[in-house]
């Protein structure tokens, strides 16, 4: 089975239908702020459970890259990022946009997702089936060593201090530990709650700590804040935009791409990461932020090609790189189905079918982005007043919809009062959830690693694979120290949204 | 002492109660690590760490521009939290339609600042649409409560 093969899956009408309806609700949830891809995701988590698992891959991931599309309308059109990963794309597109070129910079923000998407796309197909090859050989050591690598390099590559960040992780790895010890049933630090032997839920705390957060560190100015509403007089960029974003689309896809194979925030990271390439490249830096048509391409790029670099720990390792992909795991999970190097072969028509379903997906997006904006505008023009309880509407049933536990919603609220100190405290949310989520099954690993071995320590250093993994560990928590140490503290950056 | 004093401070108070819980949970051996035996590693590295930036962060720190207020707007933030905390508290006893035009409502009246009867025009559109859009279209379980539905 292969590309071929895919494509027959993704073009059936069923999971056609249900690429248009991720893509739809993605962009939706791209565009209305403080609503992030994982509301969107959870949200309709339990609508999958009757679908069969490609077709419930196929929506949820058109969910999660959608929204990196909608993300971009809200940033250029009212200086508010509609998704994290747009932060950066206030800084020129909204000048843009004040300039009369909104129209350009929308063009050029959904045609740059669009490549950047598909060479995204085009660069799992080829690495990801290599990569799975590779770590079927992954026992628990390996394992073990592959997570430690991923929580350093969230240490090292996170926003903010590195500090900060490291605490972050070690206090999601922390939370992970509480419930029920799967290797001896124990109970740690449950306190008699019964849904607490579960552990604690990600998806409640993740809205908790993105979007509840992100709703109560609205001001009252925010809340009465009306979007501009900008005159279209060109849709189309004109042959000087057009010729200036080829450059930064082309960097802004290589840079996402690997960078989305990262753990951590990473579609945010390749934003600001794609800013700072092209700011550094120009020859005029000073220009940025007043309105350069290259300050849209890249960063908007970068962002999609990461969602899909994204997509290879997941799909190859079954380690989700961030807590959208993690629901996806679950979502495959339900459905009896483990994402790791197994899984393309014995379930390649969900790897192949969601890869071309990917292709489909983003020549809708921008099929929807473009002469479509203006339905979208229309969305925008509702007022956050009016827009945010709808979405503390939404984040309750989200939550509720997975487990129907209203303990689950009072730890959303709780992480909610938690995010909004930790935005005021410049601590990252992010790391805290991808630990929450990769903690359990670290442990579990290091457990095993350890019983193989009764007990001999020296099991991570028989495996050269596991060997070399946790020696480059090793090497990034030395940078991060060195880092830290002597180059003093990072400036501060926006926290995740969602 | 400032907040990322103090923000450090309170994670060296989780890692020494981490610390203290995991110490009474059984830690086994090493060829078959017990319950507490990770937590217990988590903690003492969540102490380090935290013991490091509370000692750091009493260096001086540059105020960057238009660095916001440290609790911003507290009297909306409260409101929210009680509106959610009430719609909660209910949630399963009165039913997803009932509280969601509940919340909805308060919300509308008592943060957004609309008035009593456009609140709850909006409040009573809102919950039914999203009554119809979560439970009759997408099929999410949702309890009925006292309308039962």
């Amino acid at each position: 089975m292969g590309m071929g093969q895919g494509f027959l899956v993704a073009l059936s009408p069923e999971n056609l239908y249900y690429c248009f309806l991720g893509c739809i609700l993605g962009t939706i949830v791209g565009v209305l702020p403080g609503v992030g891809p994982l509301a969107g995701i959870s949200l309709l988590l339990p609508a999958t459970f009757g679908m069969k698992p490609a077709s419930a891959l196929i929506m949820l991931a058109g969910i999660y890259y959608g929204a990196m599309y909608g993300g971009s309308t809200t940033s250029i059109l009212m200086n508010i990022p509609g998704e994290a990963a747009s932060v950066v794309t206030c800084l020129d597109g909204y000048q843009m946009a004040r300039k009369g070129r909104a129209g350009a910079a929308l063009f050029i923000a959904a045609w740059g997702s669009f490549i950047g998407g598909n060479l995204s796309v085009l660069g799992i197909a080829l690495l990801a089936p290599a990569l799975a090859q590779f770590a079927i050989q992954f026992g628990p050591p390996e394992m073990f060593a592959v997570m430690v690598m991923a929580m350093m390099l969230v240490g090292y590559v996170g926003r903010g201090s590195v500090l900060k960040t490291m605490c972050m992780v070690i206090l999601g790895l922390f939370l992970g530990t509480i419930g029920m010890d799967t290797m001896t049933g124990y109970l740690r630090m449950t306190y008699g709650i019964k849904e607490l032997a579960d552990g604690i839920g990600f998806i409640p705390v993740a809205m908790g700590l993105f979007g509840i957060s992100e709703i109560l560190s609205s001001t009252r100015d925010t809340l009465i804040r009306e979007v501009l509403k900008p005159k279209f007089r060109e849709l189309l960029p004109n042959r000087q935009e057009l010729r200036r974003s080829w450059g930064p689309i082309g960097r802004g896809s290589i840079l996402g791409f690997f960078l989305g194979l990262l753990p951590g925030a990473a579609h945010i990271i390749s934003s600001f990461a794609s800013y700072a390439l092209e700011k550094k490249l120009a020859r005029k830096p000073e220009e940025f932020g007043a309105g350069r048509i290259e300050g849209v391409a890249g960063p908007e790029t970068a962002n999609n090609a990461a969602a899909g670099g994204a997509m290879i720990p997941f799909l190859s390792l079954g380690i989700p790189s961030g807590p959208a992909t993690a629901v996806m795991m679950i979502a495959l999970l339900i459905h009896g189905i483990k994402p790791g190097p197994l899984l393309i072969q014995e379930n390649p028509e969900i790897f192949w079918g969601l890869i071309c379903s990917m292709y489909i997906g983003n020549l809708m997006l921008i099929i929807l982005n473009v002469p479509l904006v203006g339905i979208f505008v229309n969305l925008l023009r509702v007022p956050f007043r009016l827009l945010f309880p709808i979405i503390l509407l939404i984040c309750l049933v989200g939550v509720y919809s997975v487990n129907a536990s209203p303990t689950e919603l009072w730890i959303m609220l709780g992480s909610g009062v938690v995010g909004f100190f930790m935005r005021r405290f410049q601590f990252d949310a992010a790391p805290l959830v991808l630990a929450l989520i990769i903690g359990p099954m670290m442990e579990l690993s290091f457990r095993q690693s350890l019983m193989m071995m009764g007990g001999n320590p020296t099991v991570f250093v028989h495996s050269p694979i596991a060997t070399v993994l946790l020696v480059g560990a090793g090497l990034i928590g030395l940078g991060s120290g060195v880092k830290f140490l002597f180059m003093g503290r990072r400036p501060k950056v926006p926290t995740e949204g969602g | 002492m400032n907040t990322e004093r103090i923000a450090f401070l309170i994670l060296l108070i989780l890692s020494l109660y981490g610390l203290i819980s995991s110490s009474q949970m059984p830690l086994g051996q090493l060829q078959e690590p017990g319950a507490g035996f990770f937590p217990l590693t988590l903690s003492i590295i969540l102490f380090s760490l935290s013991g490091l930036g509370f000692v750091l962060s009493n260096r001086p720190k540059a105020i960057l521009p238009c660095e916001r207020p440290f609790l911003g707007d507290l009297g909306m933030l409260v409101k929210i939290v009680i509106s959610t905390a009430m719609a909660i508290l209910f949630f399963e006893s009165a039913g997803f339609l009932a509280i969601g035009v509940f919340f909805l409502t308060l919300l509308f009246f008592w943060v957004s600042g609309y008035r009593f009867w456009k609140a709850l025009i909006f409040g009573i559109a809102g919950g039914m649409a999203g009554w119809f859009l979560f439970v009759k279209v997408l099929g999410v379980s949702m309890p009925g409560g006292i309308l039962g539905i």
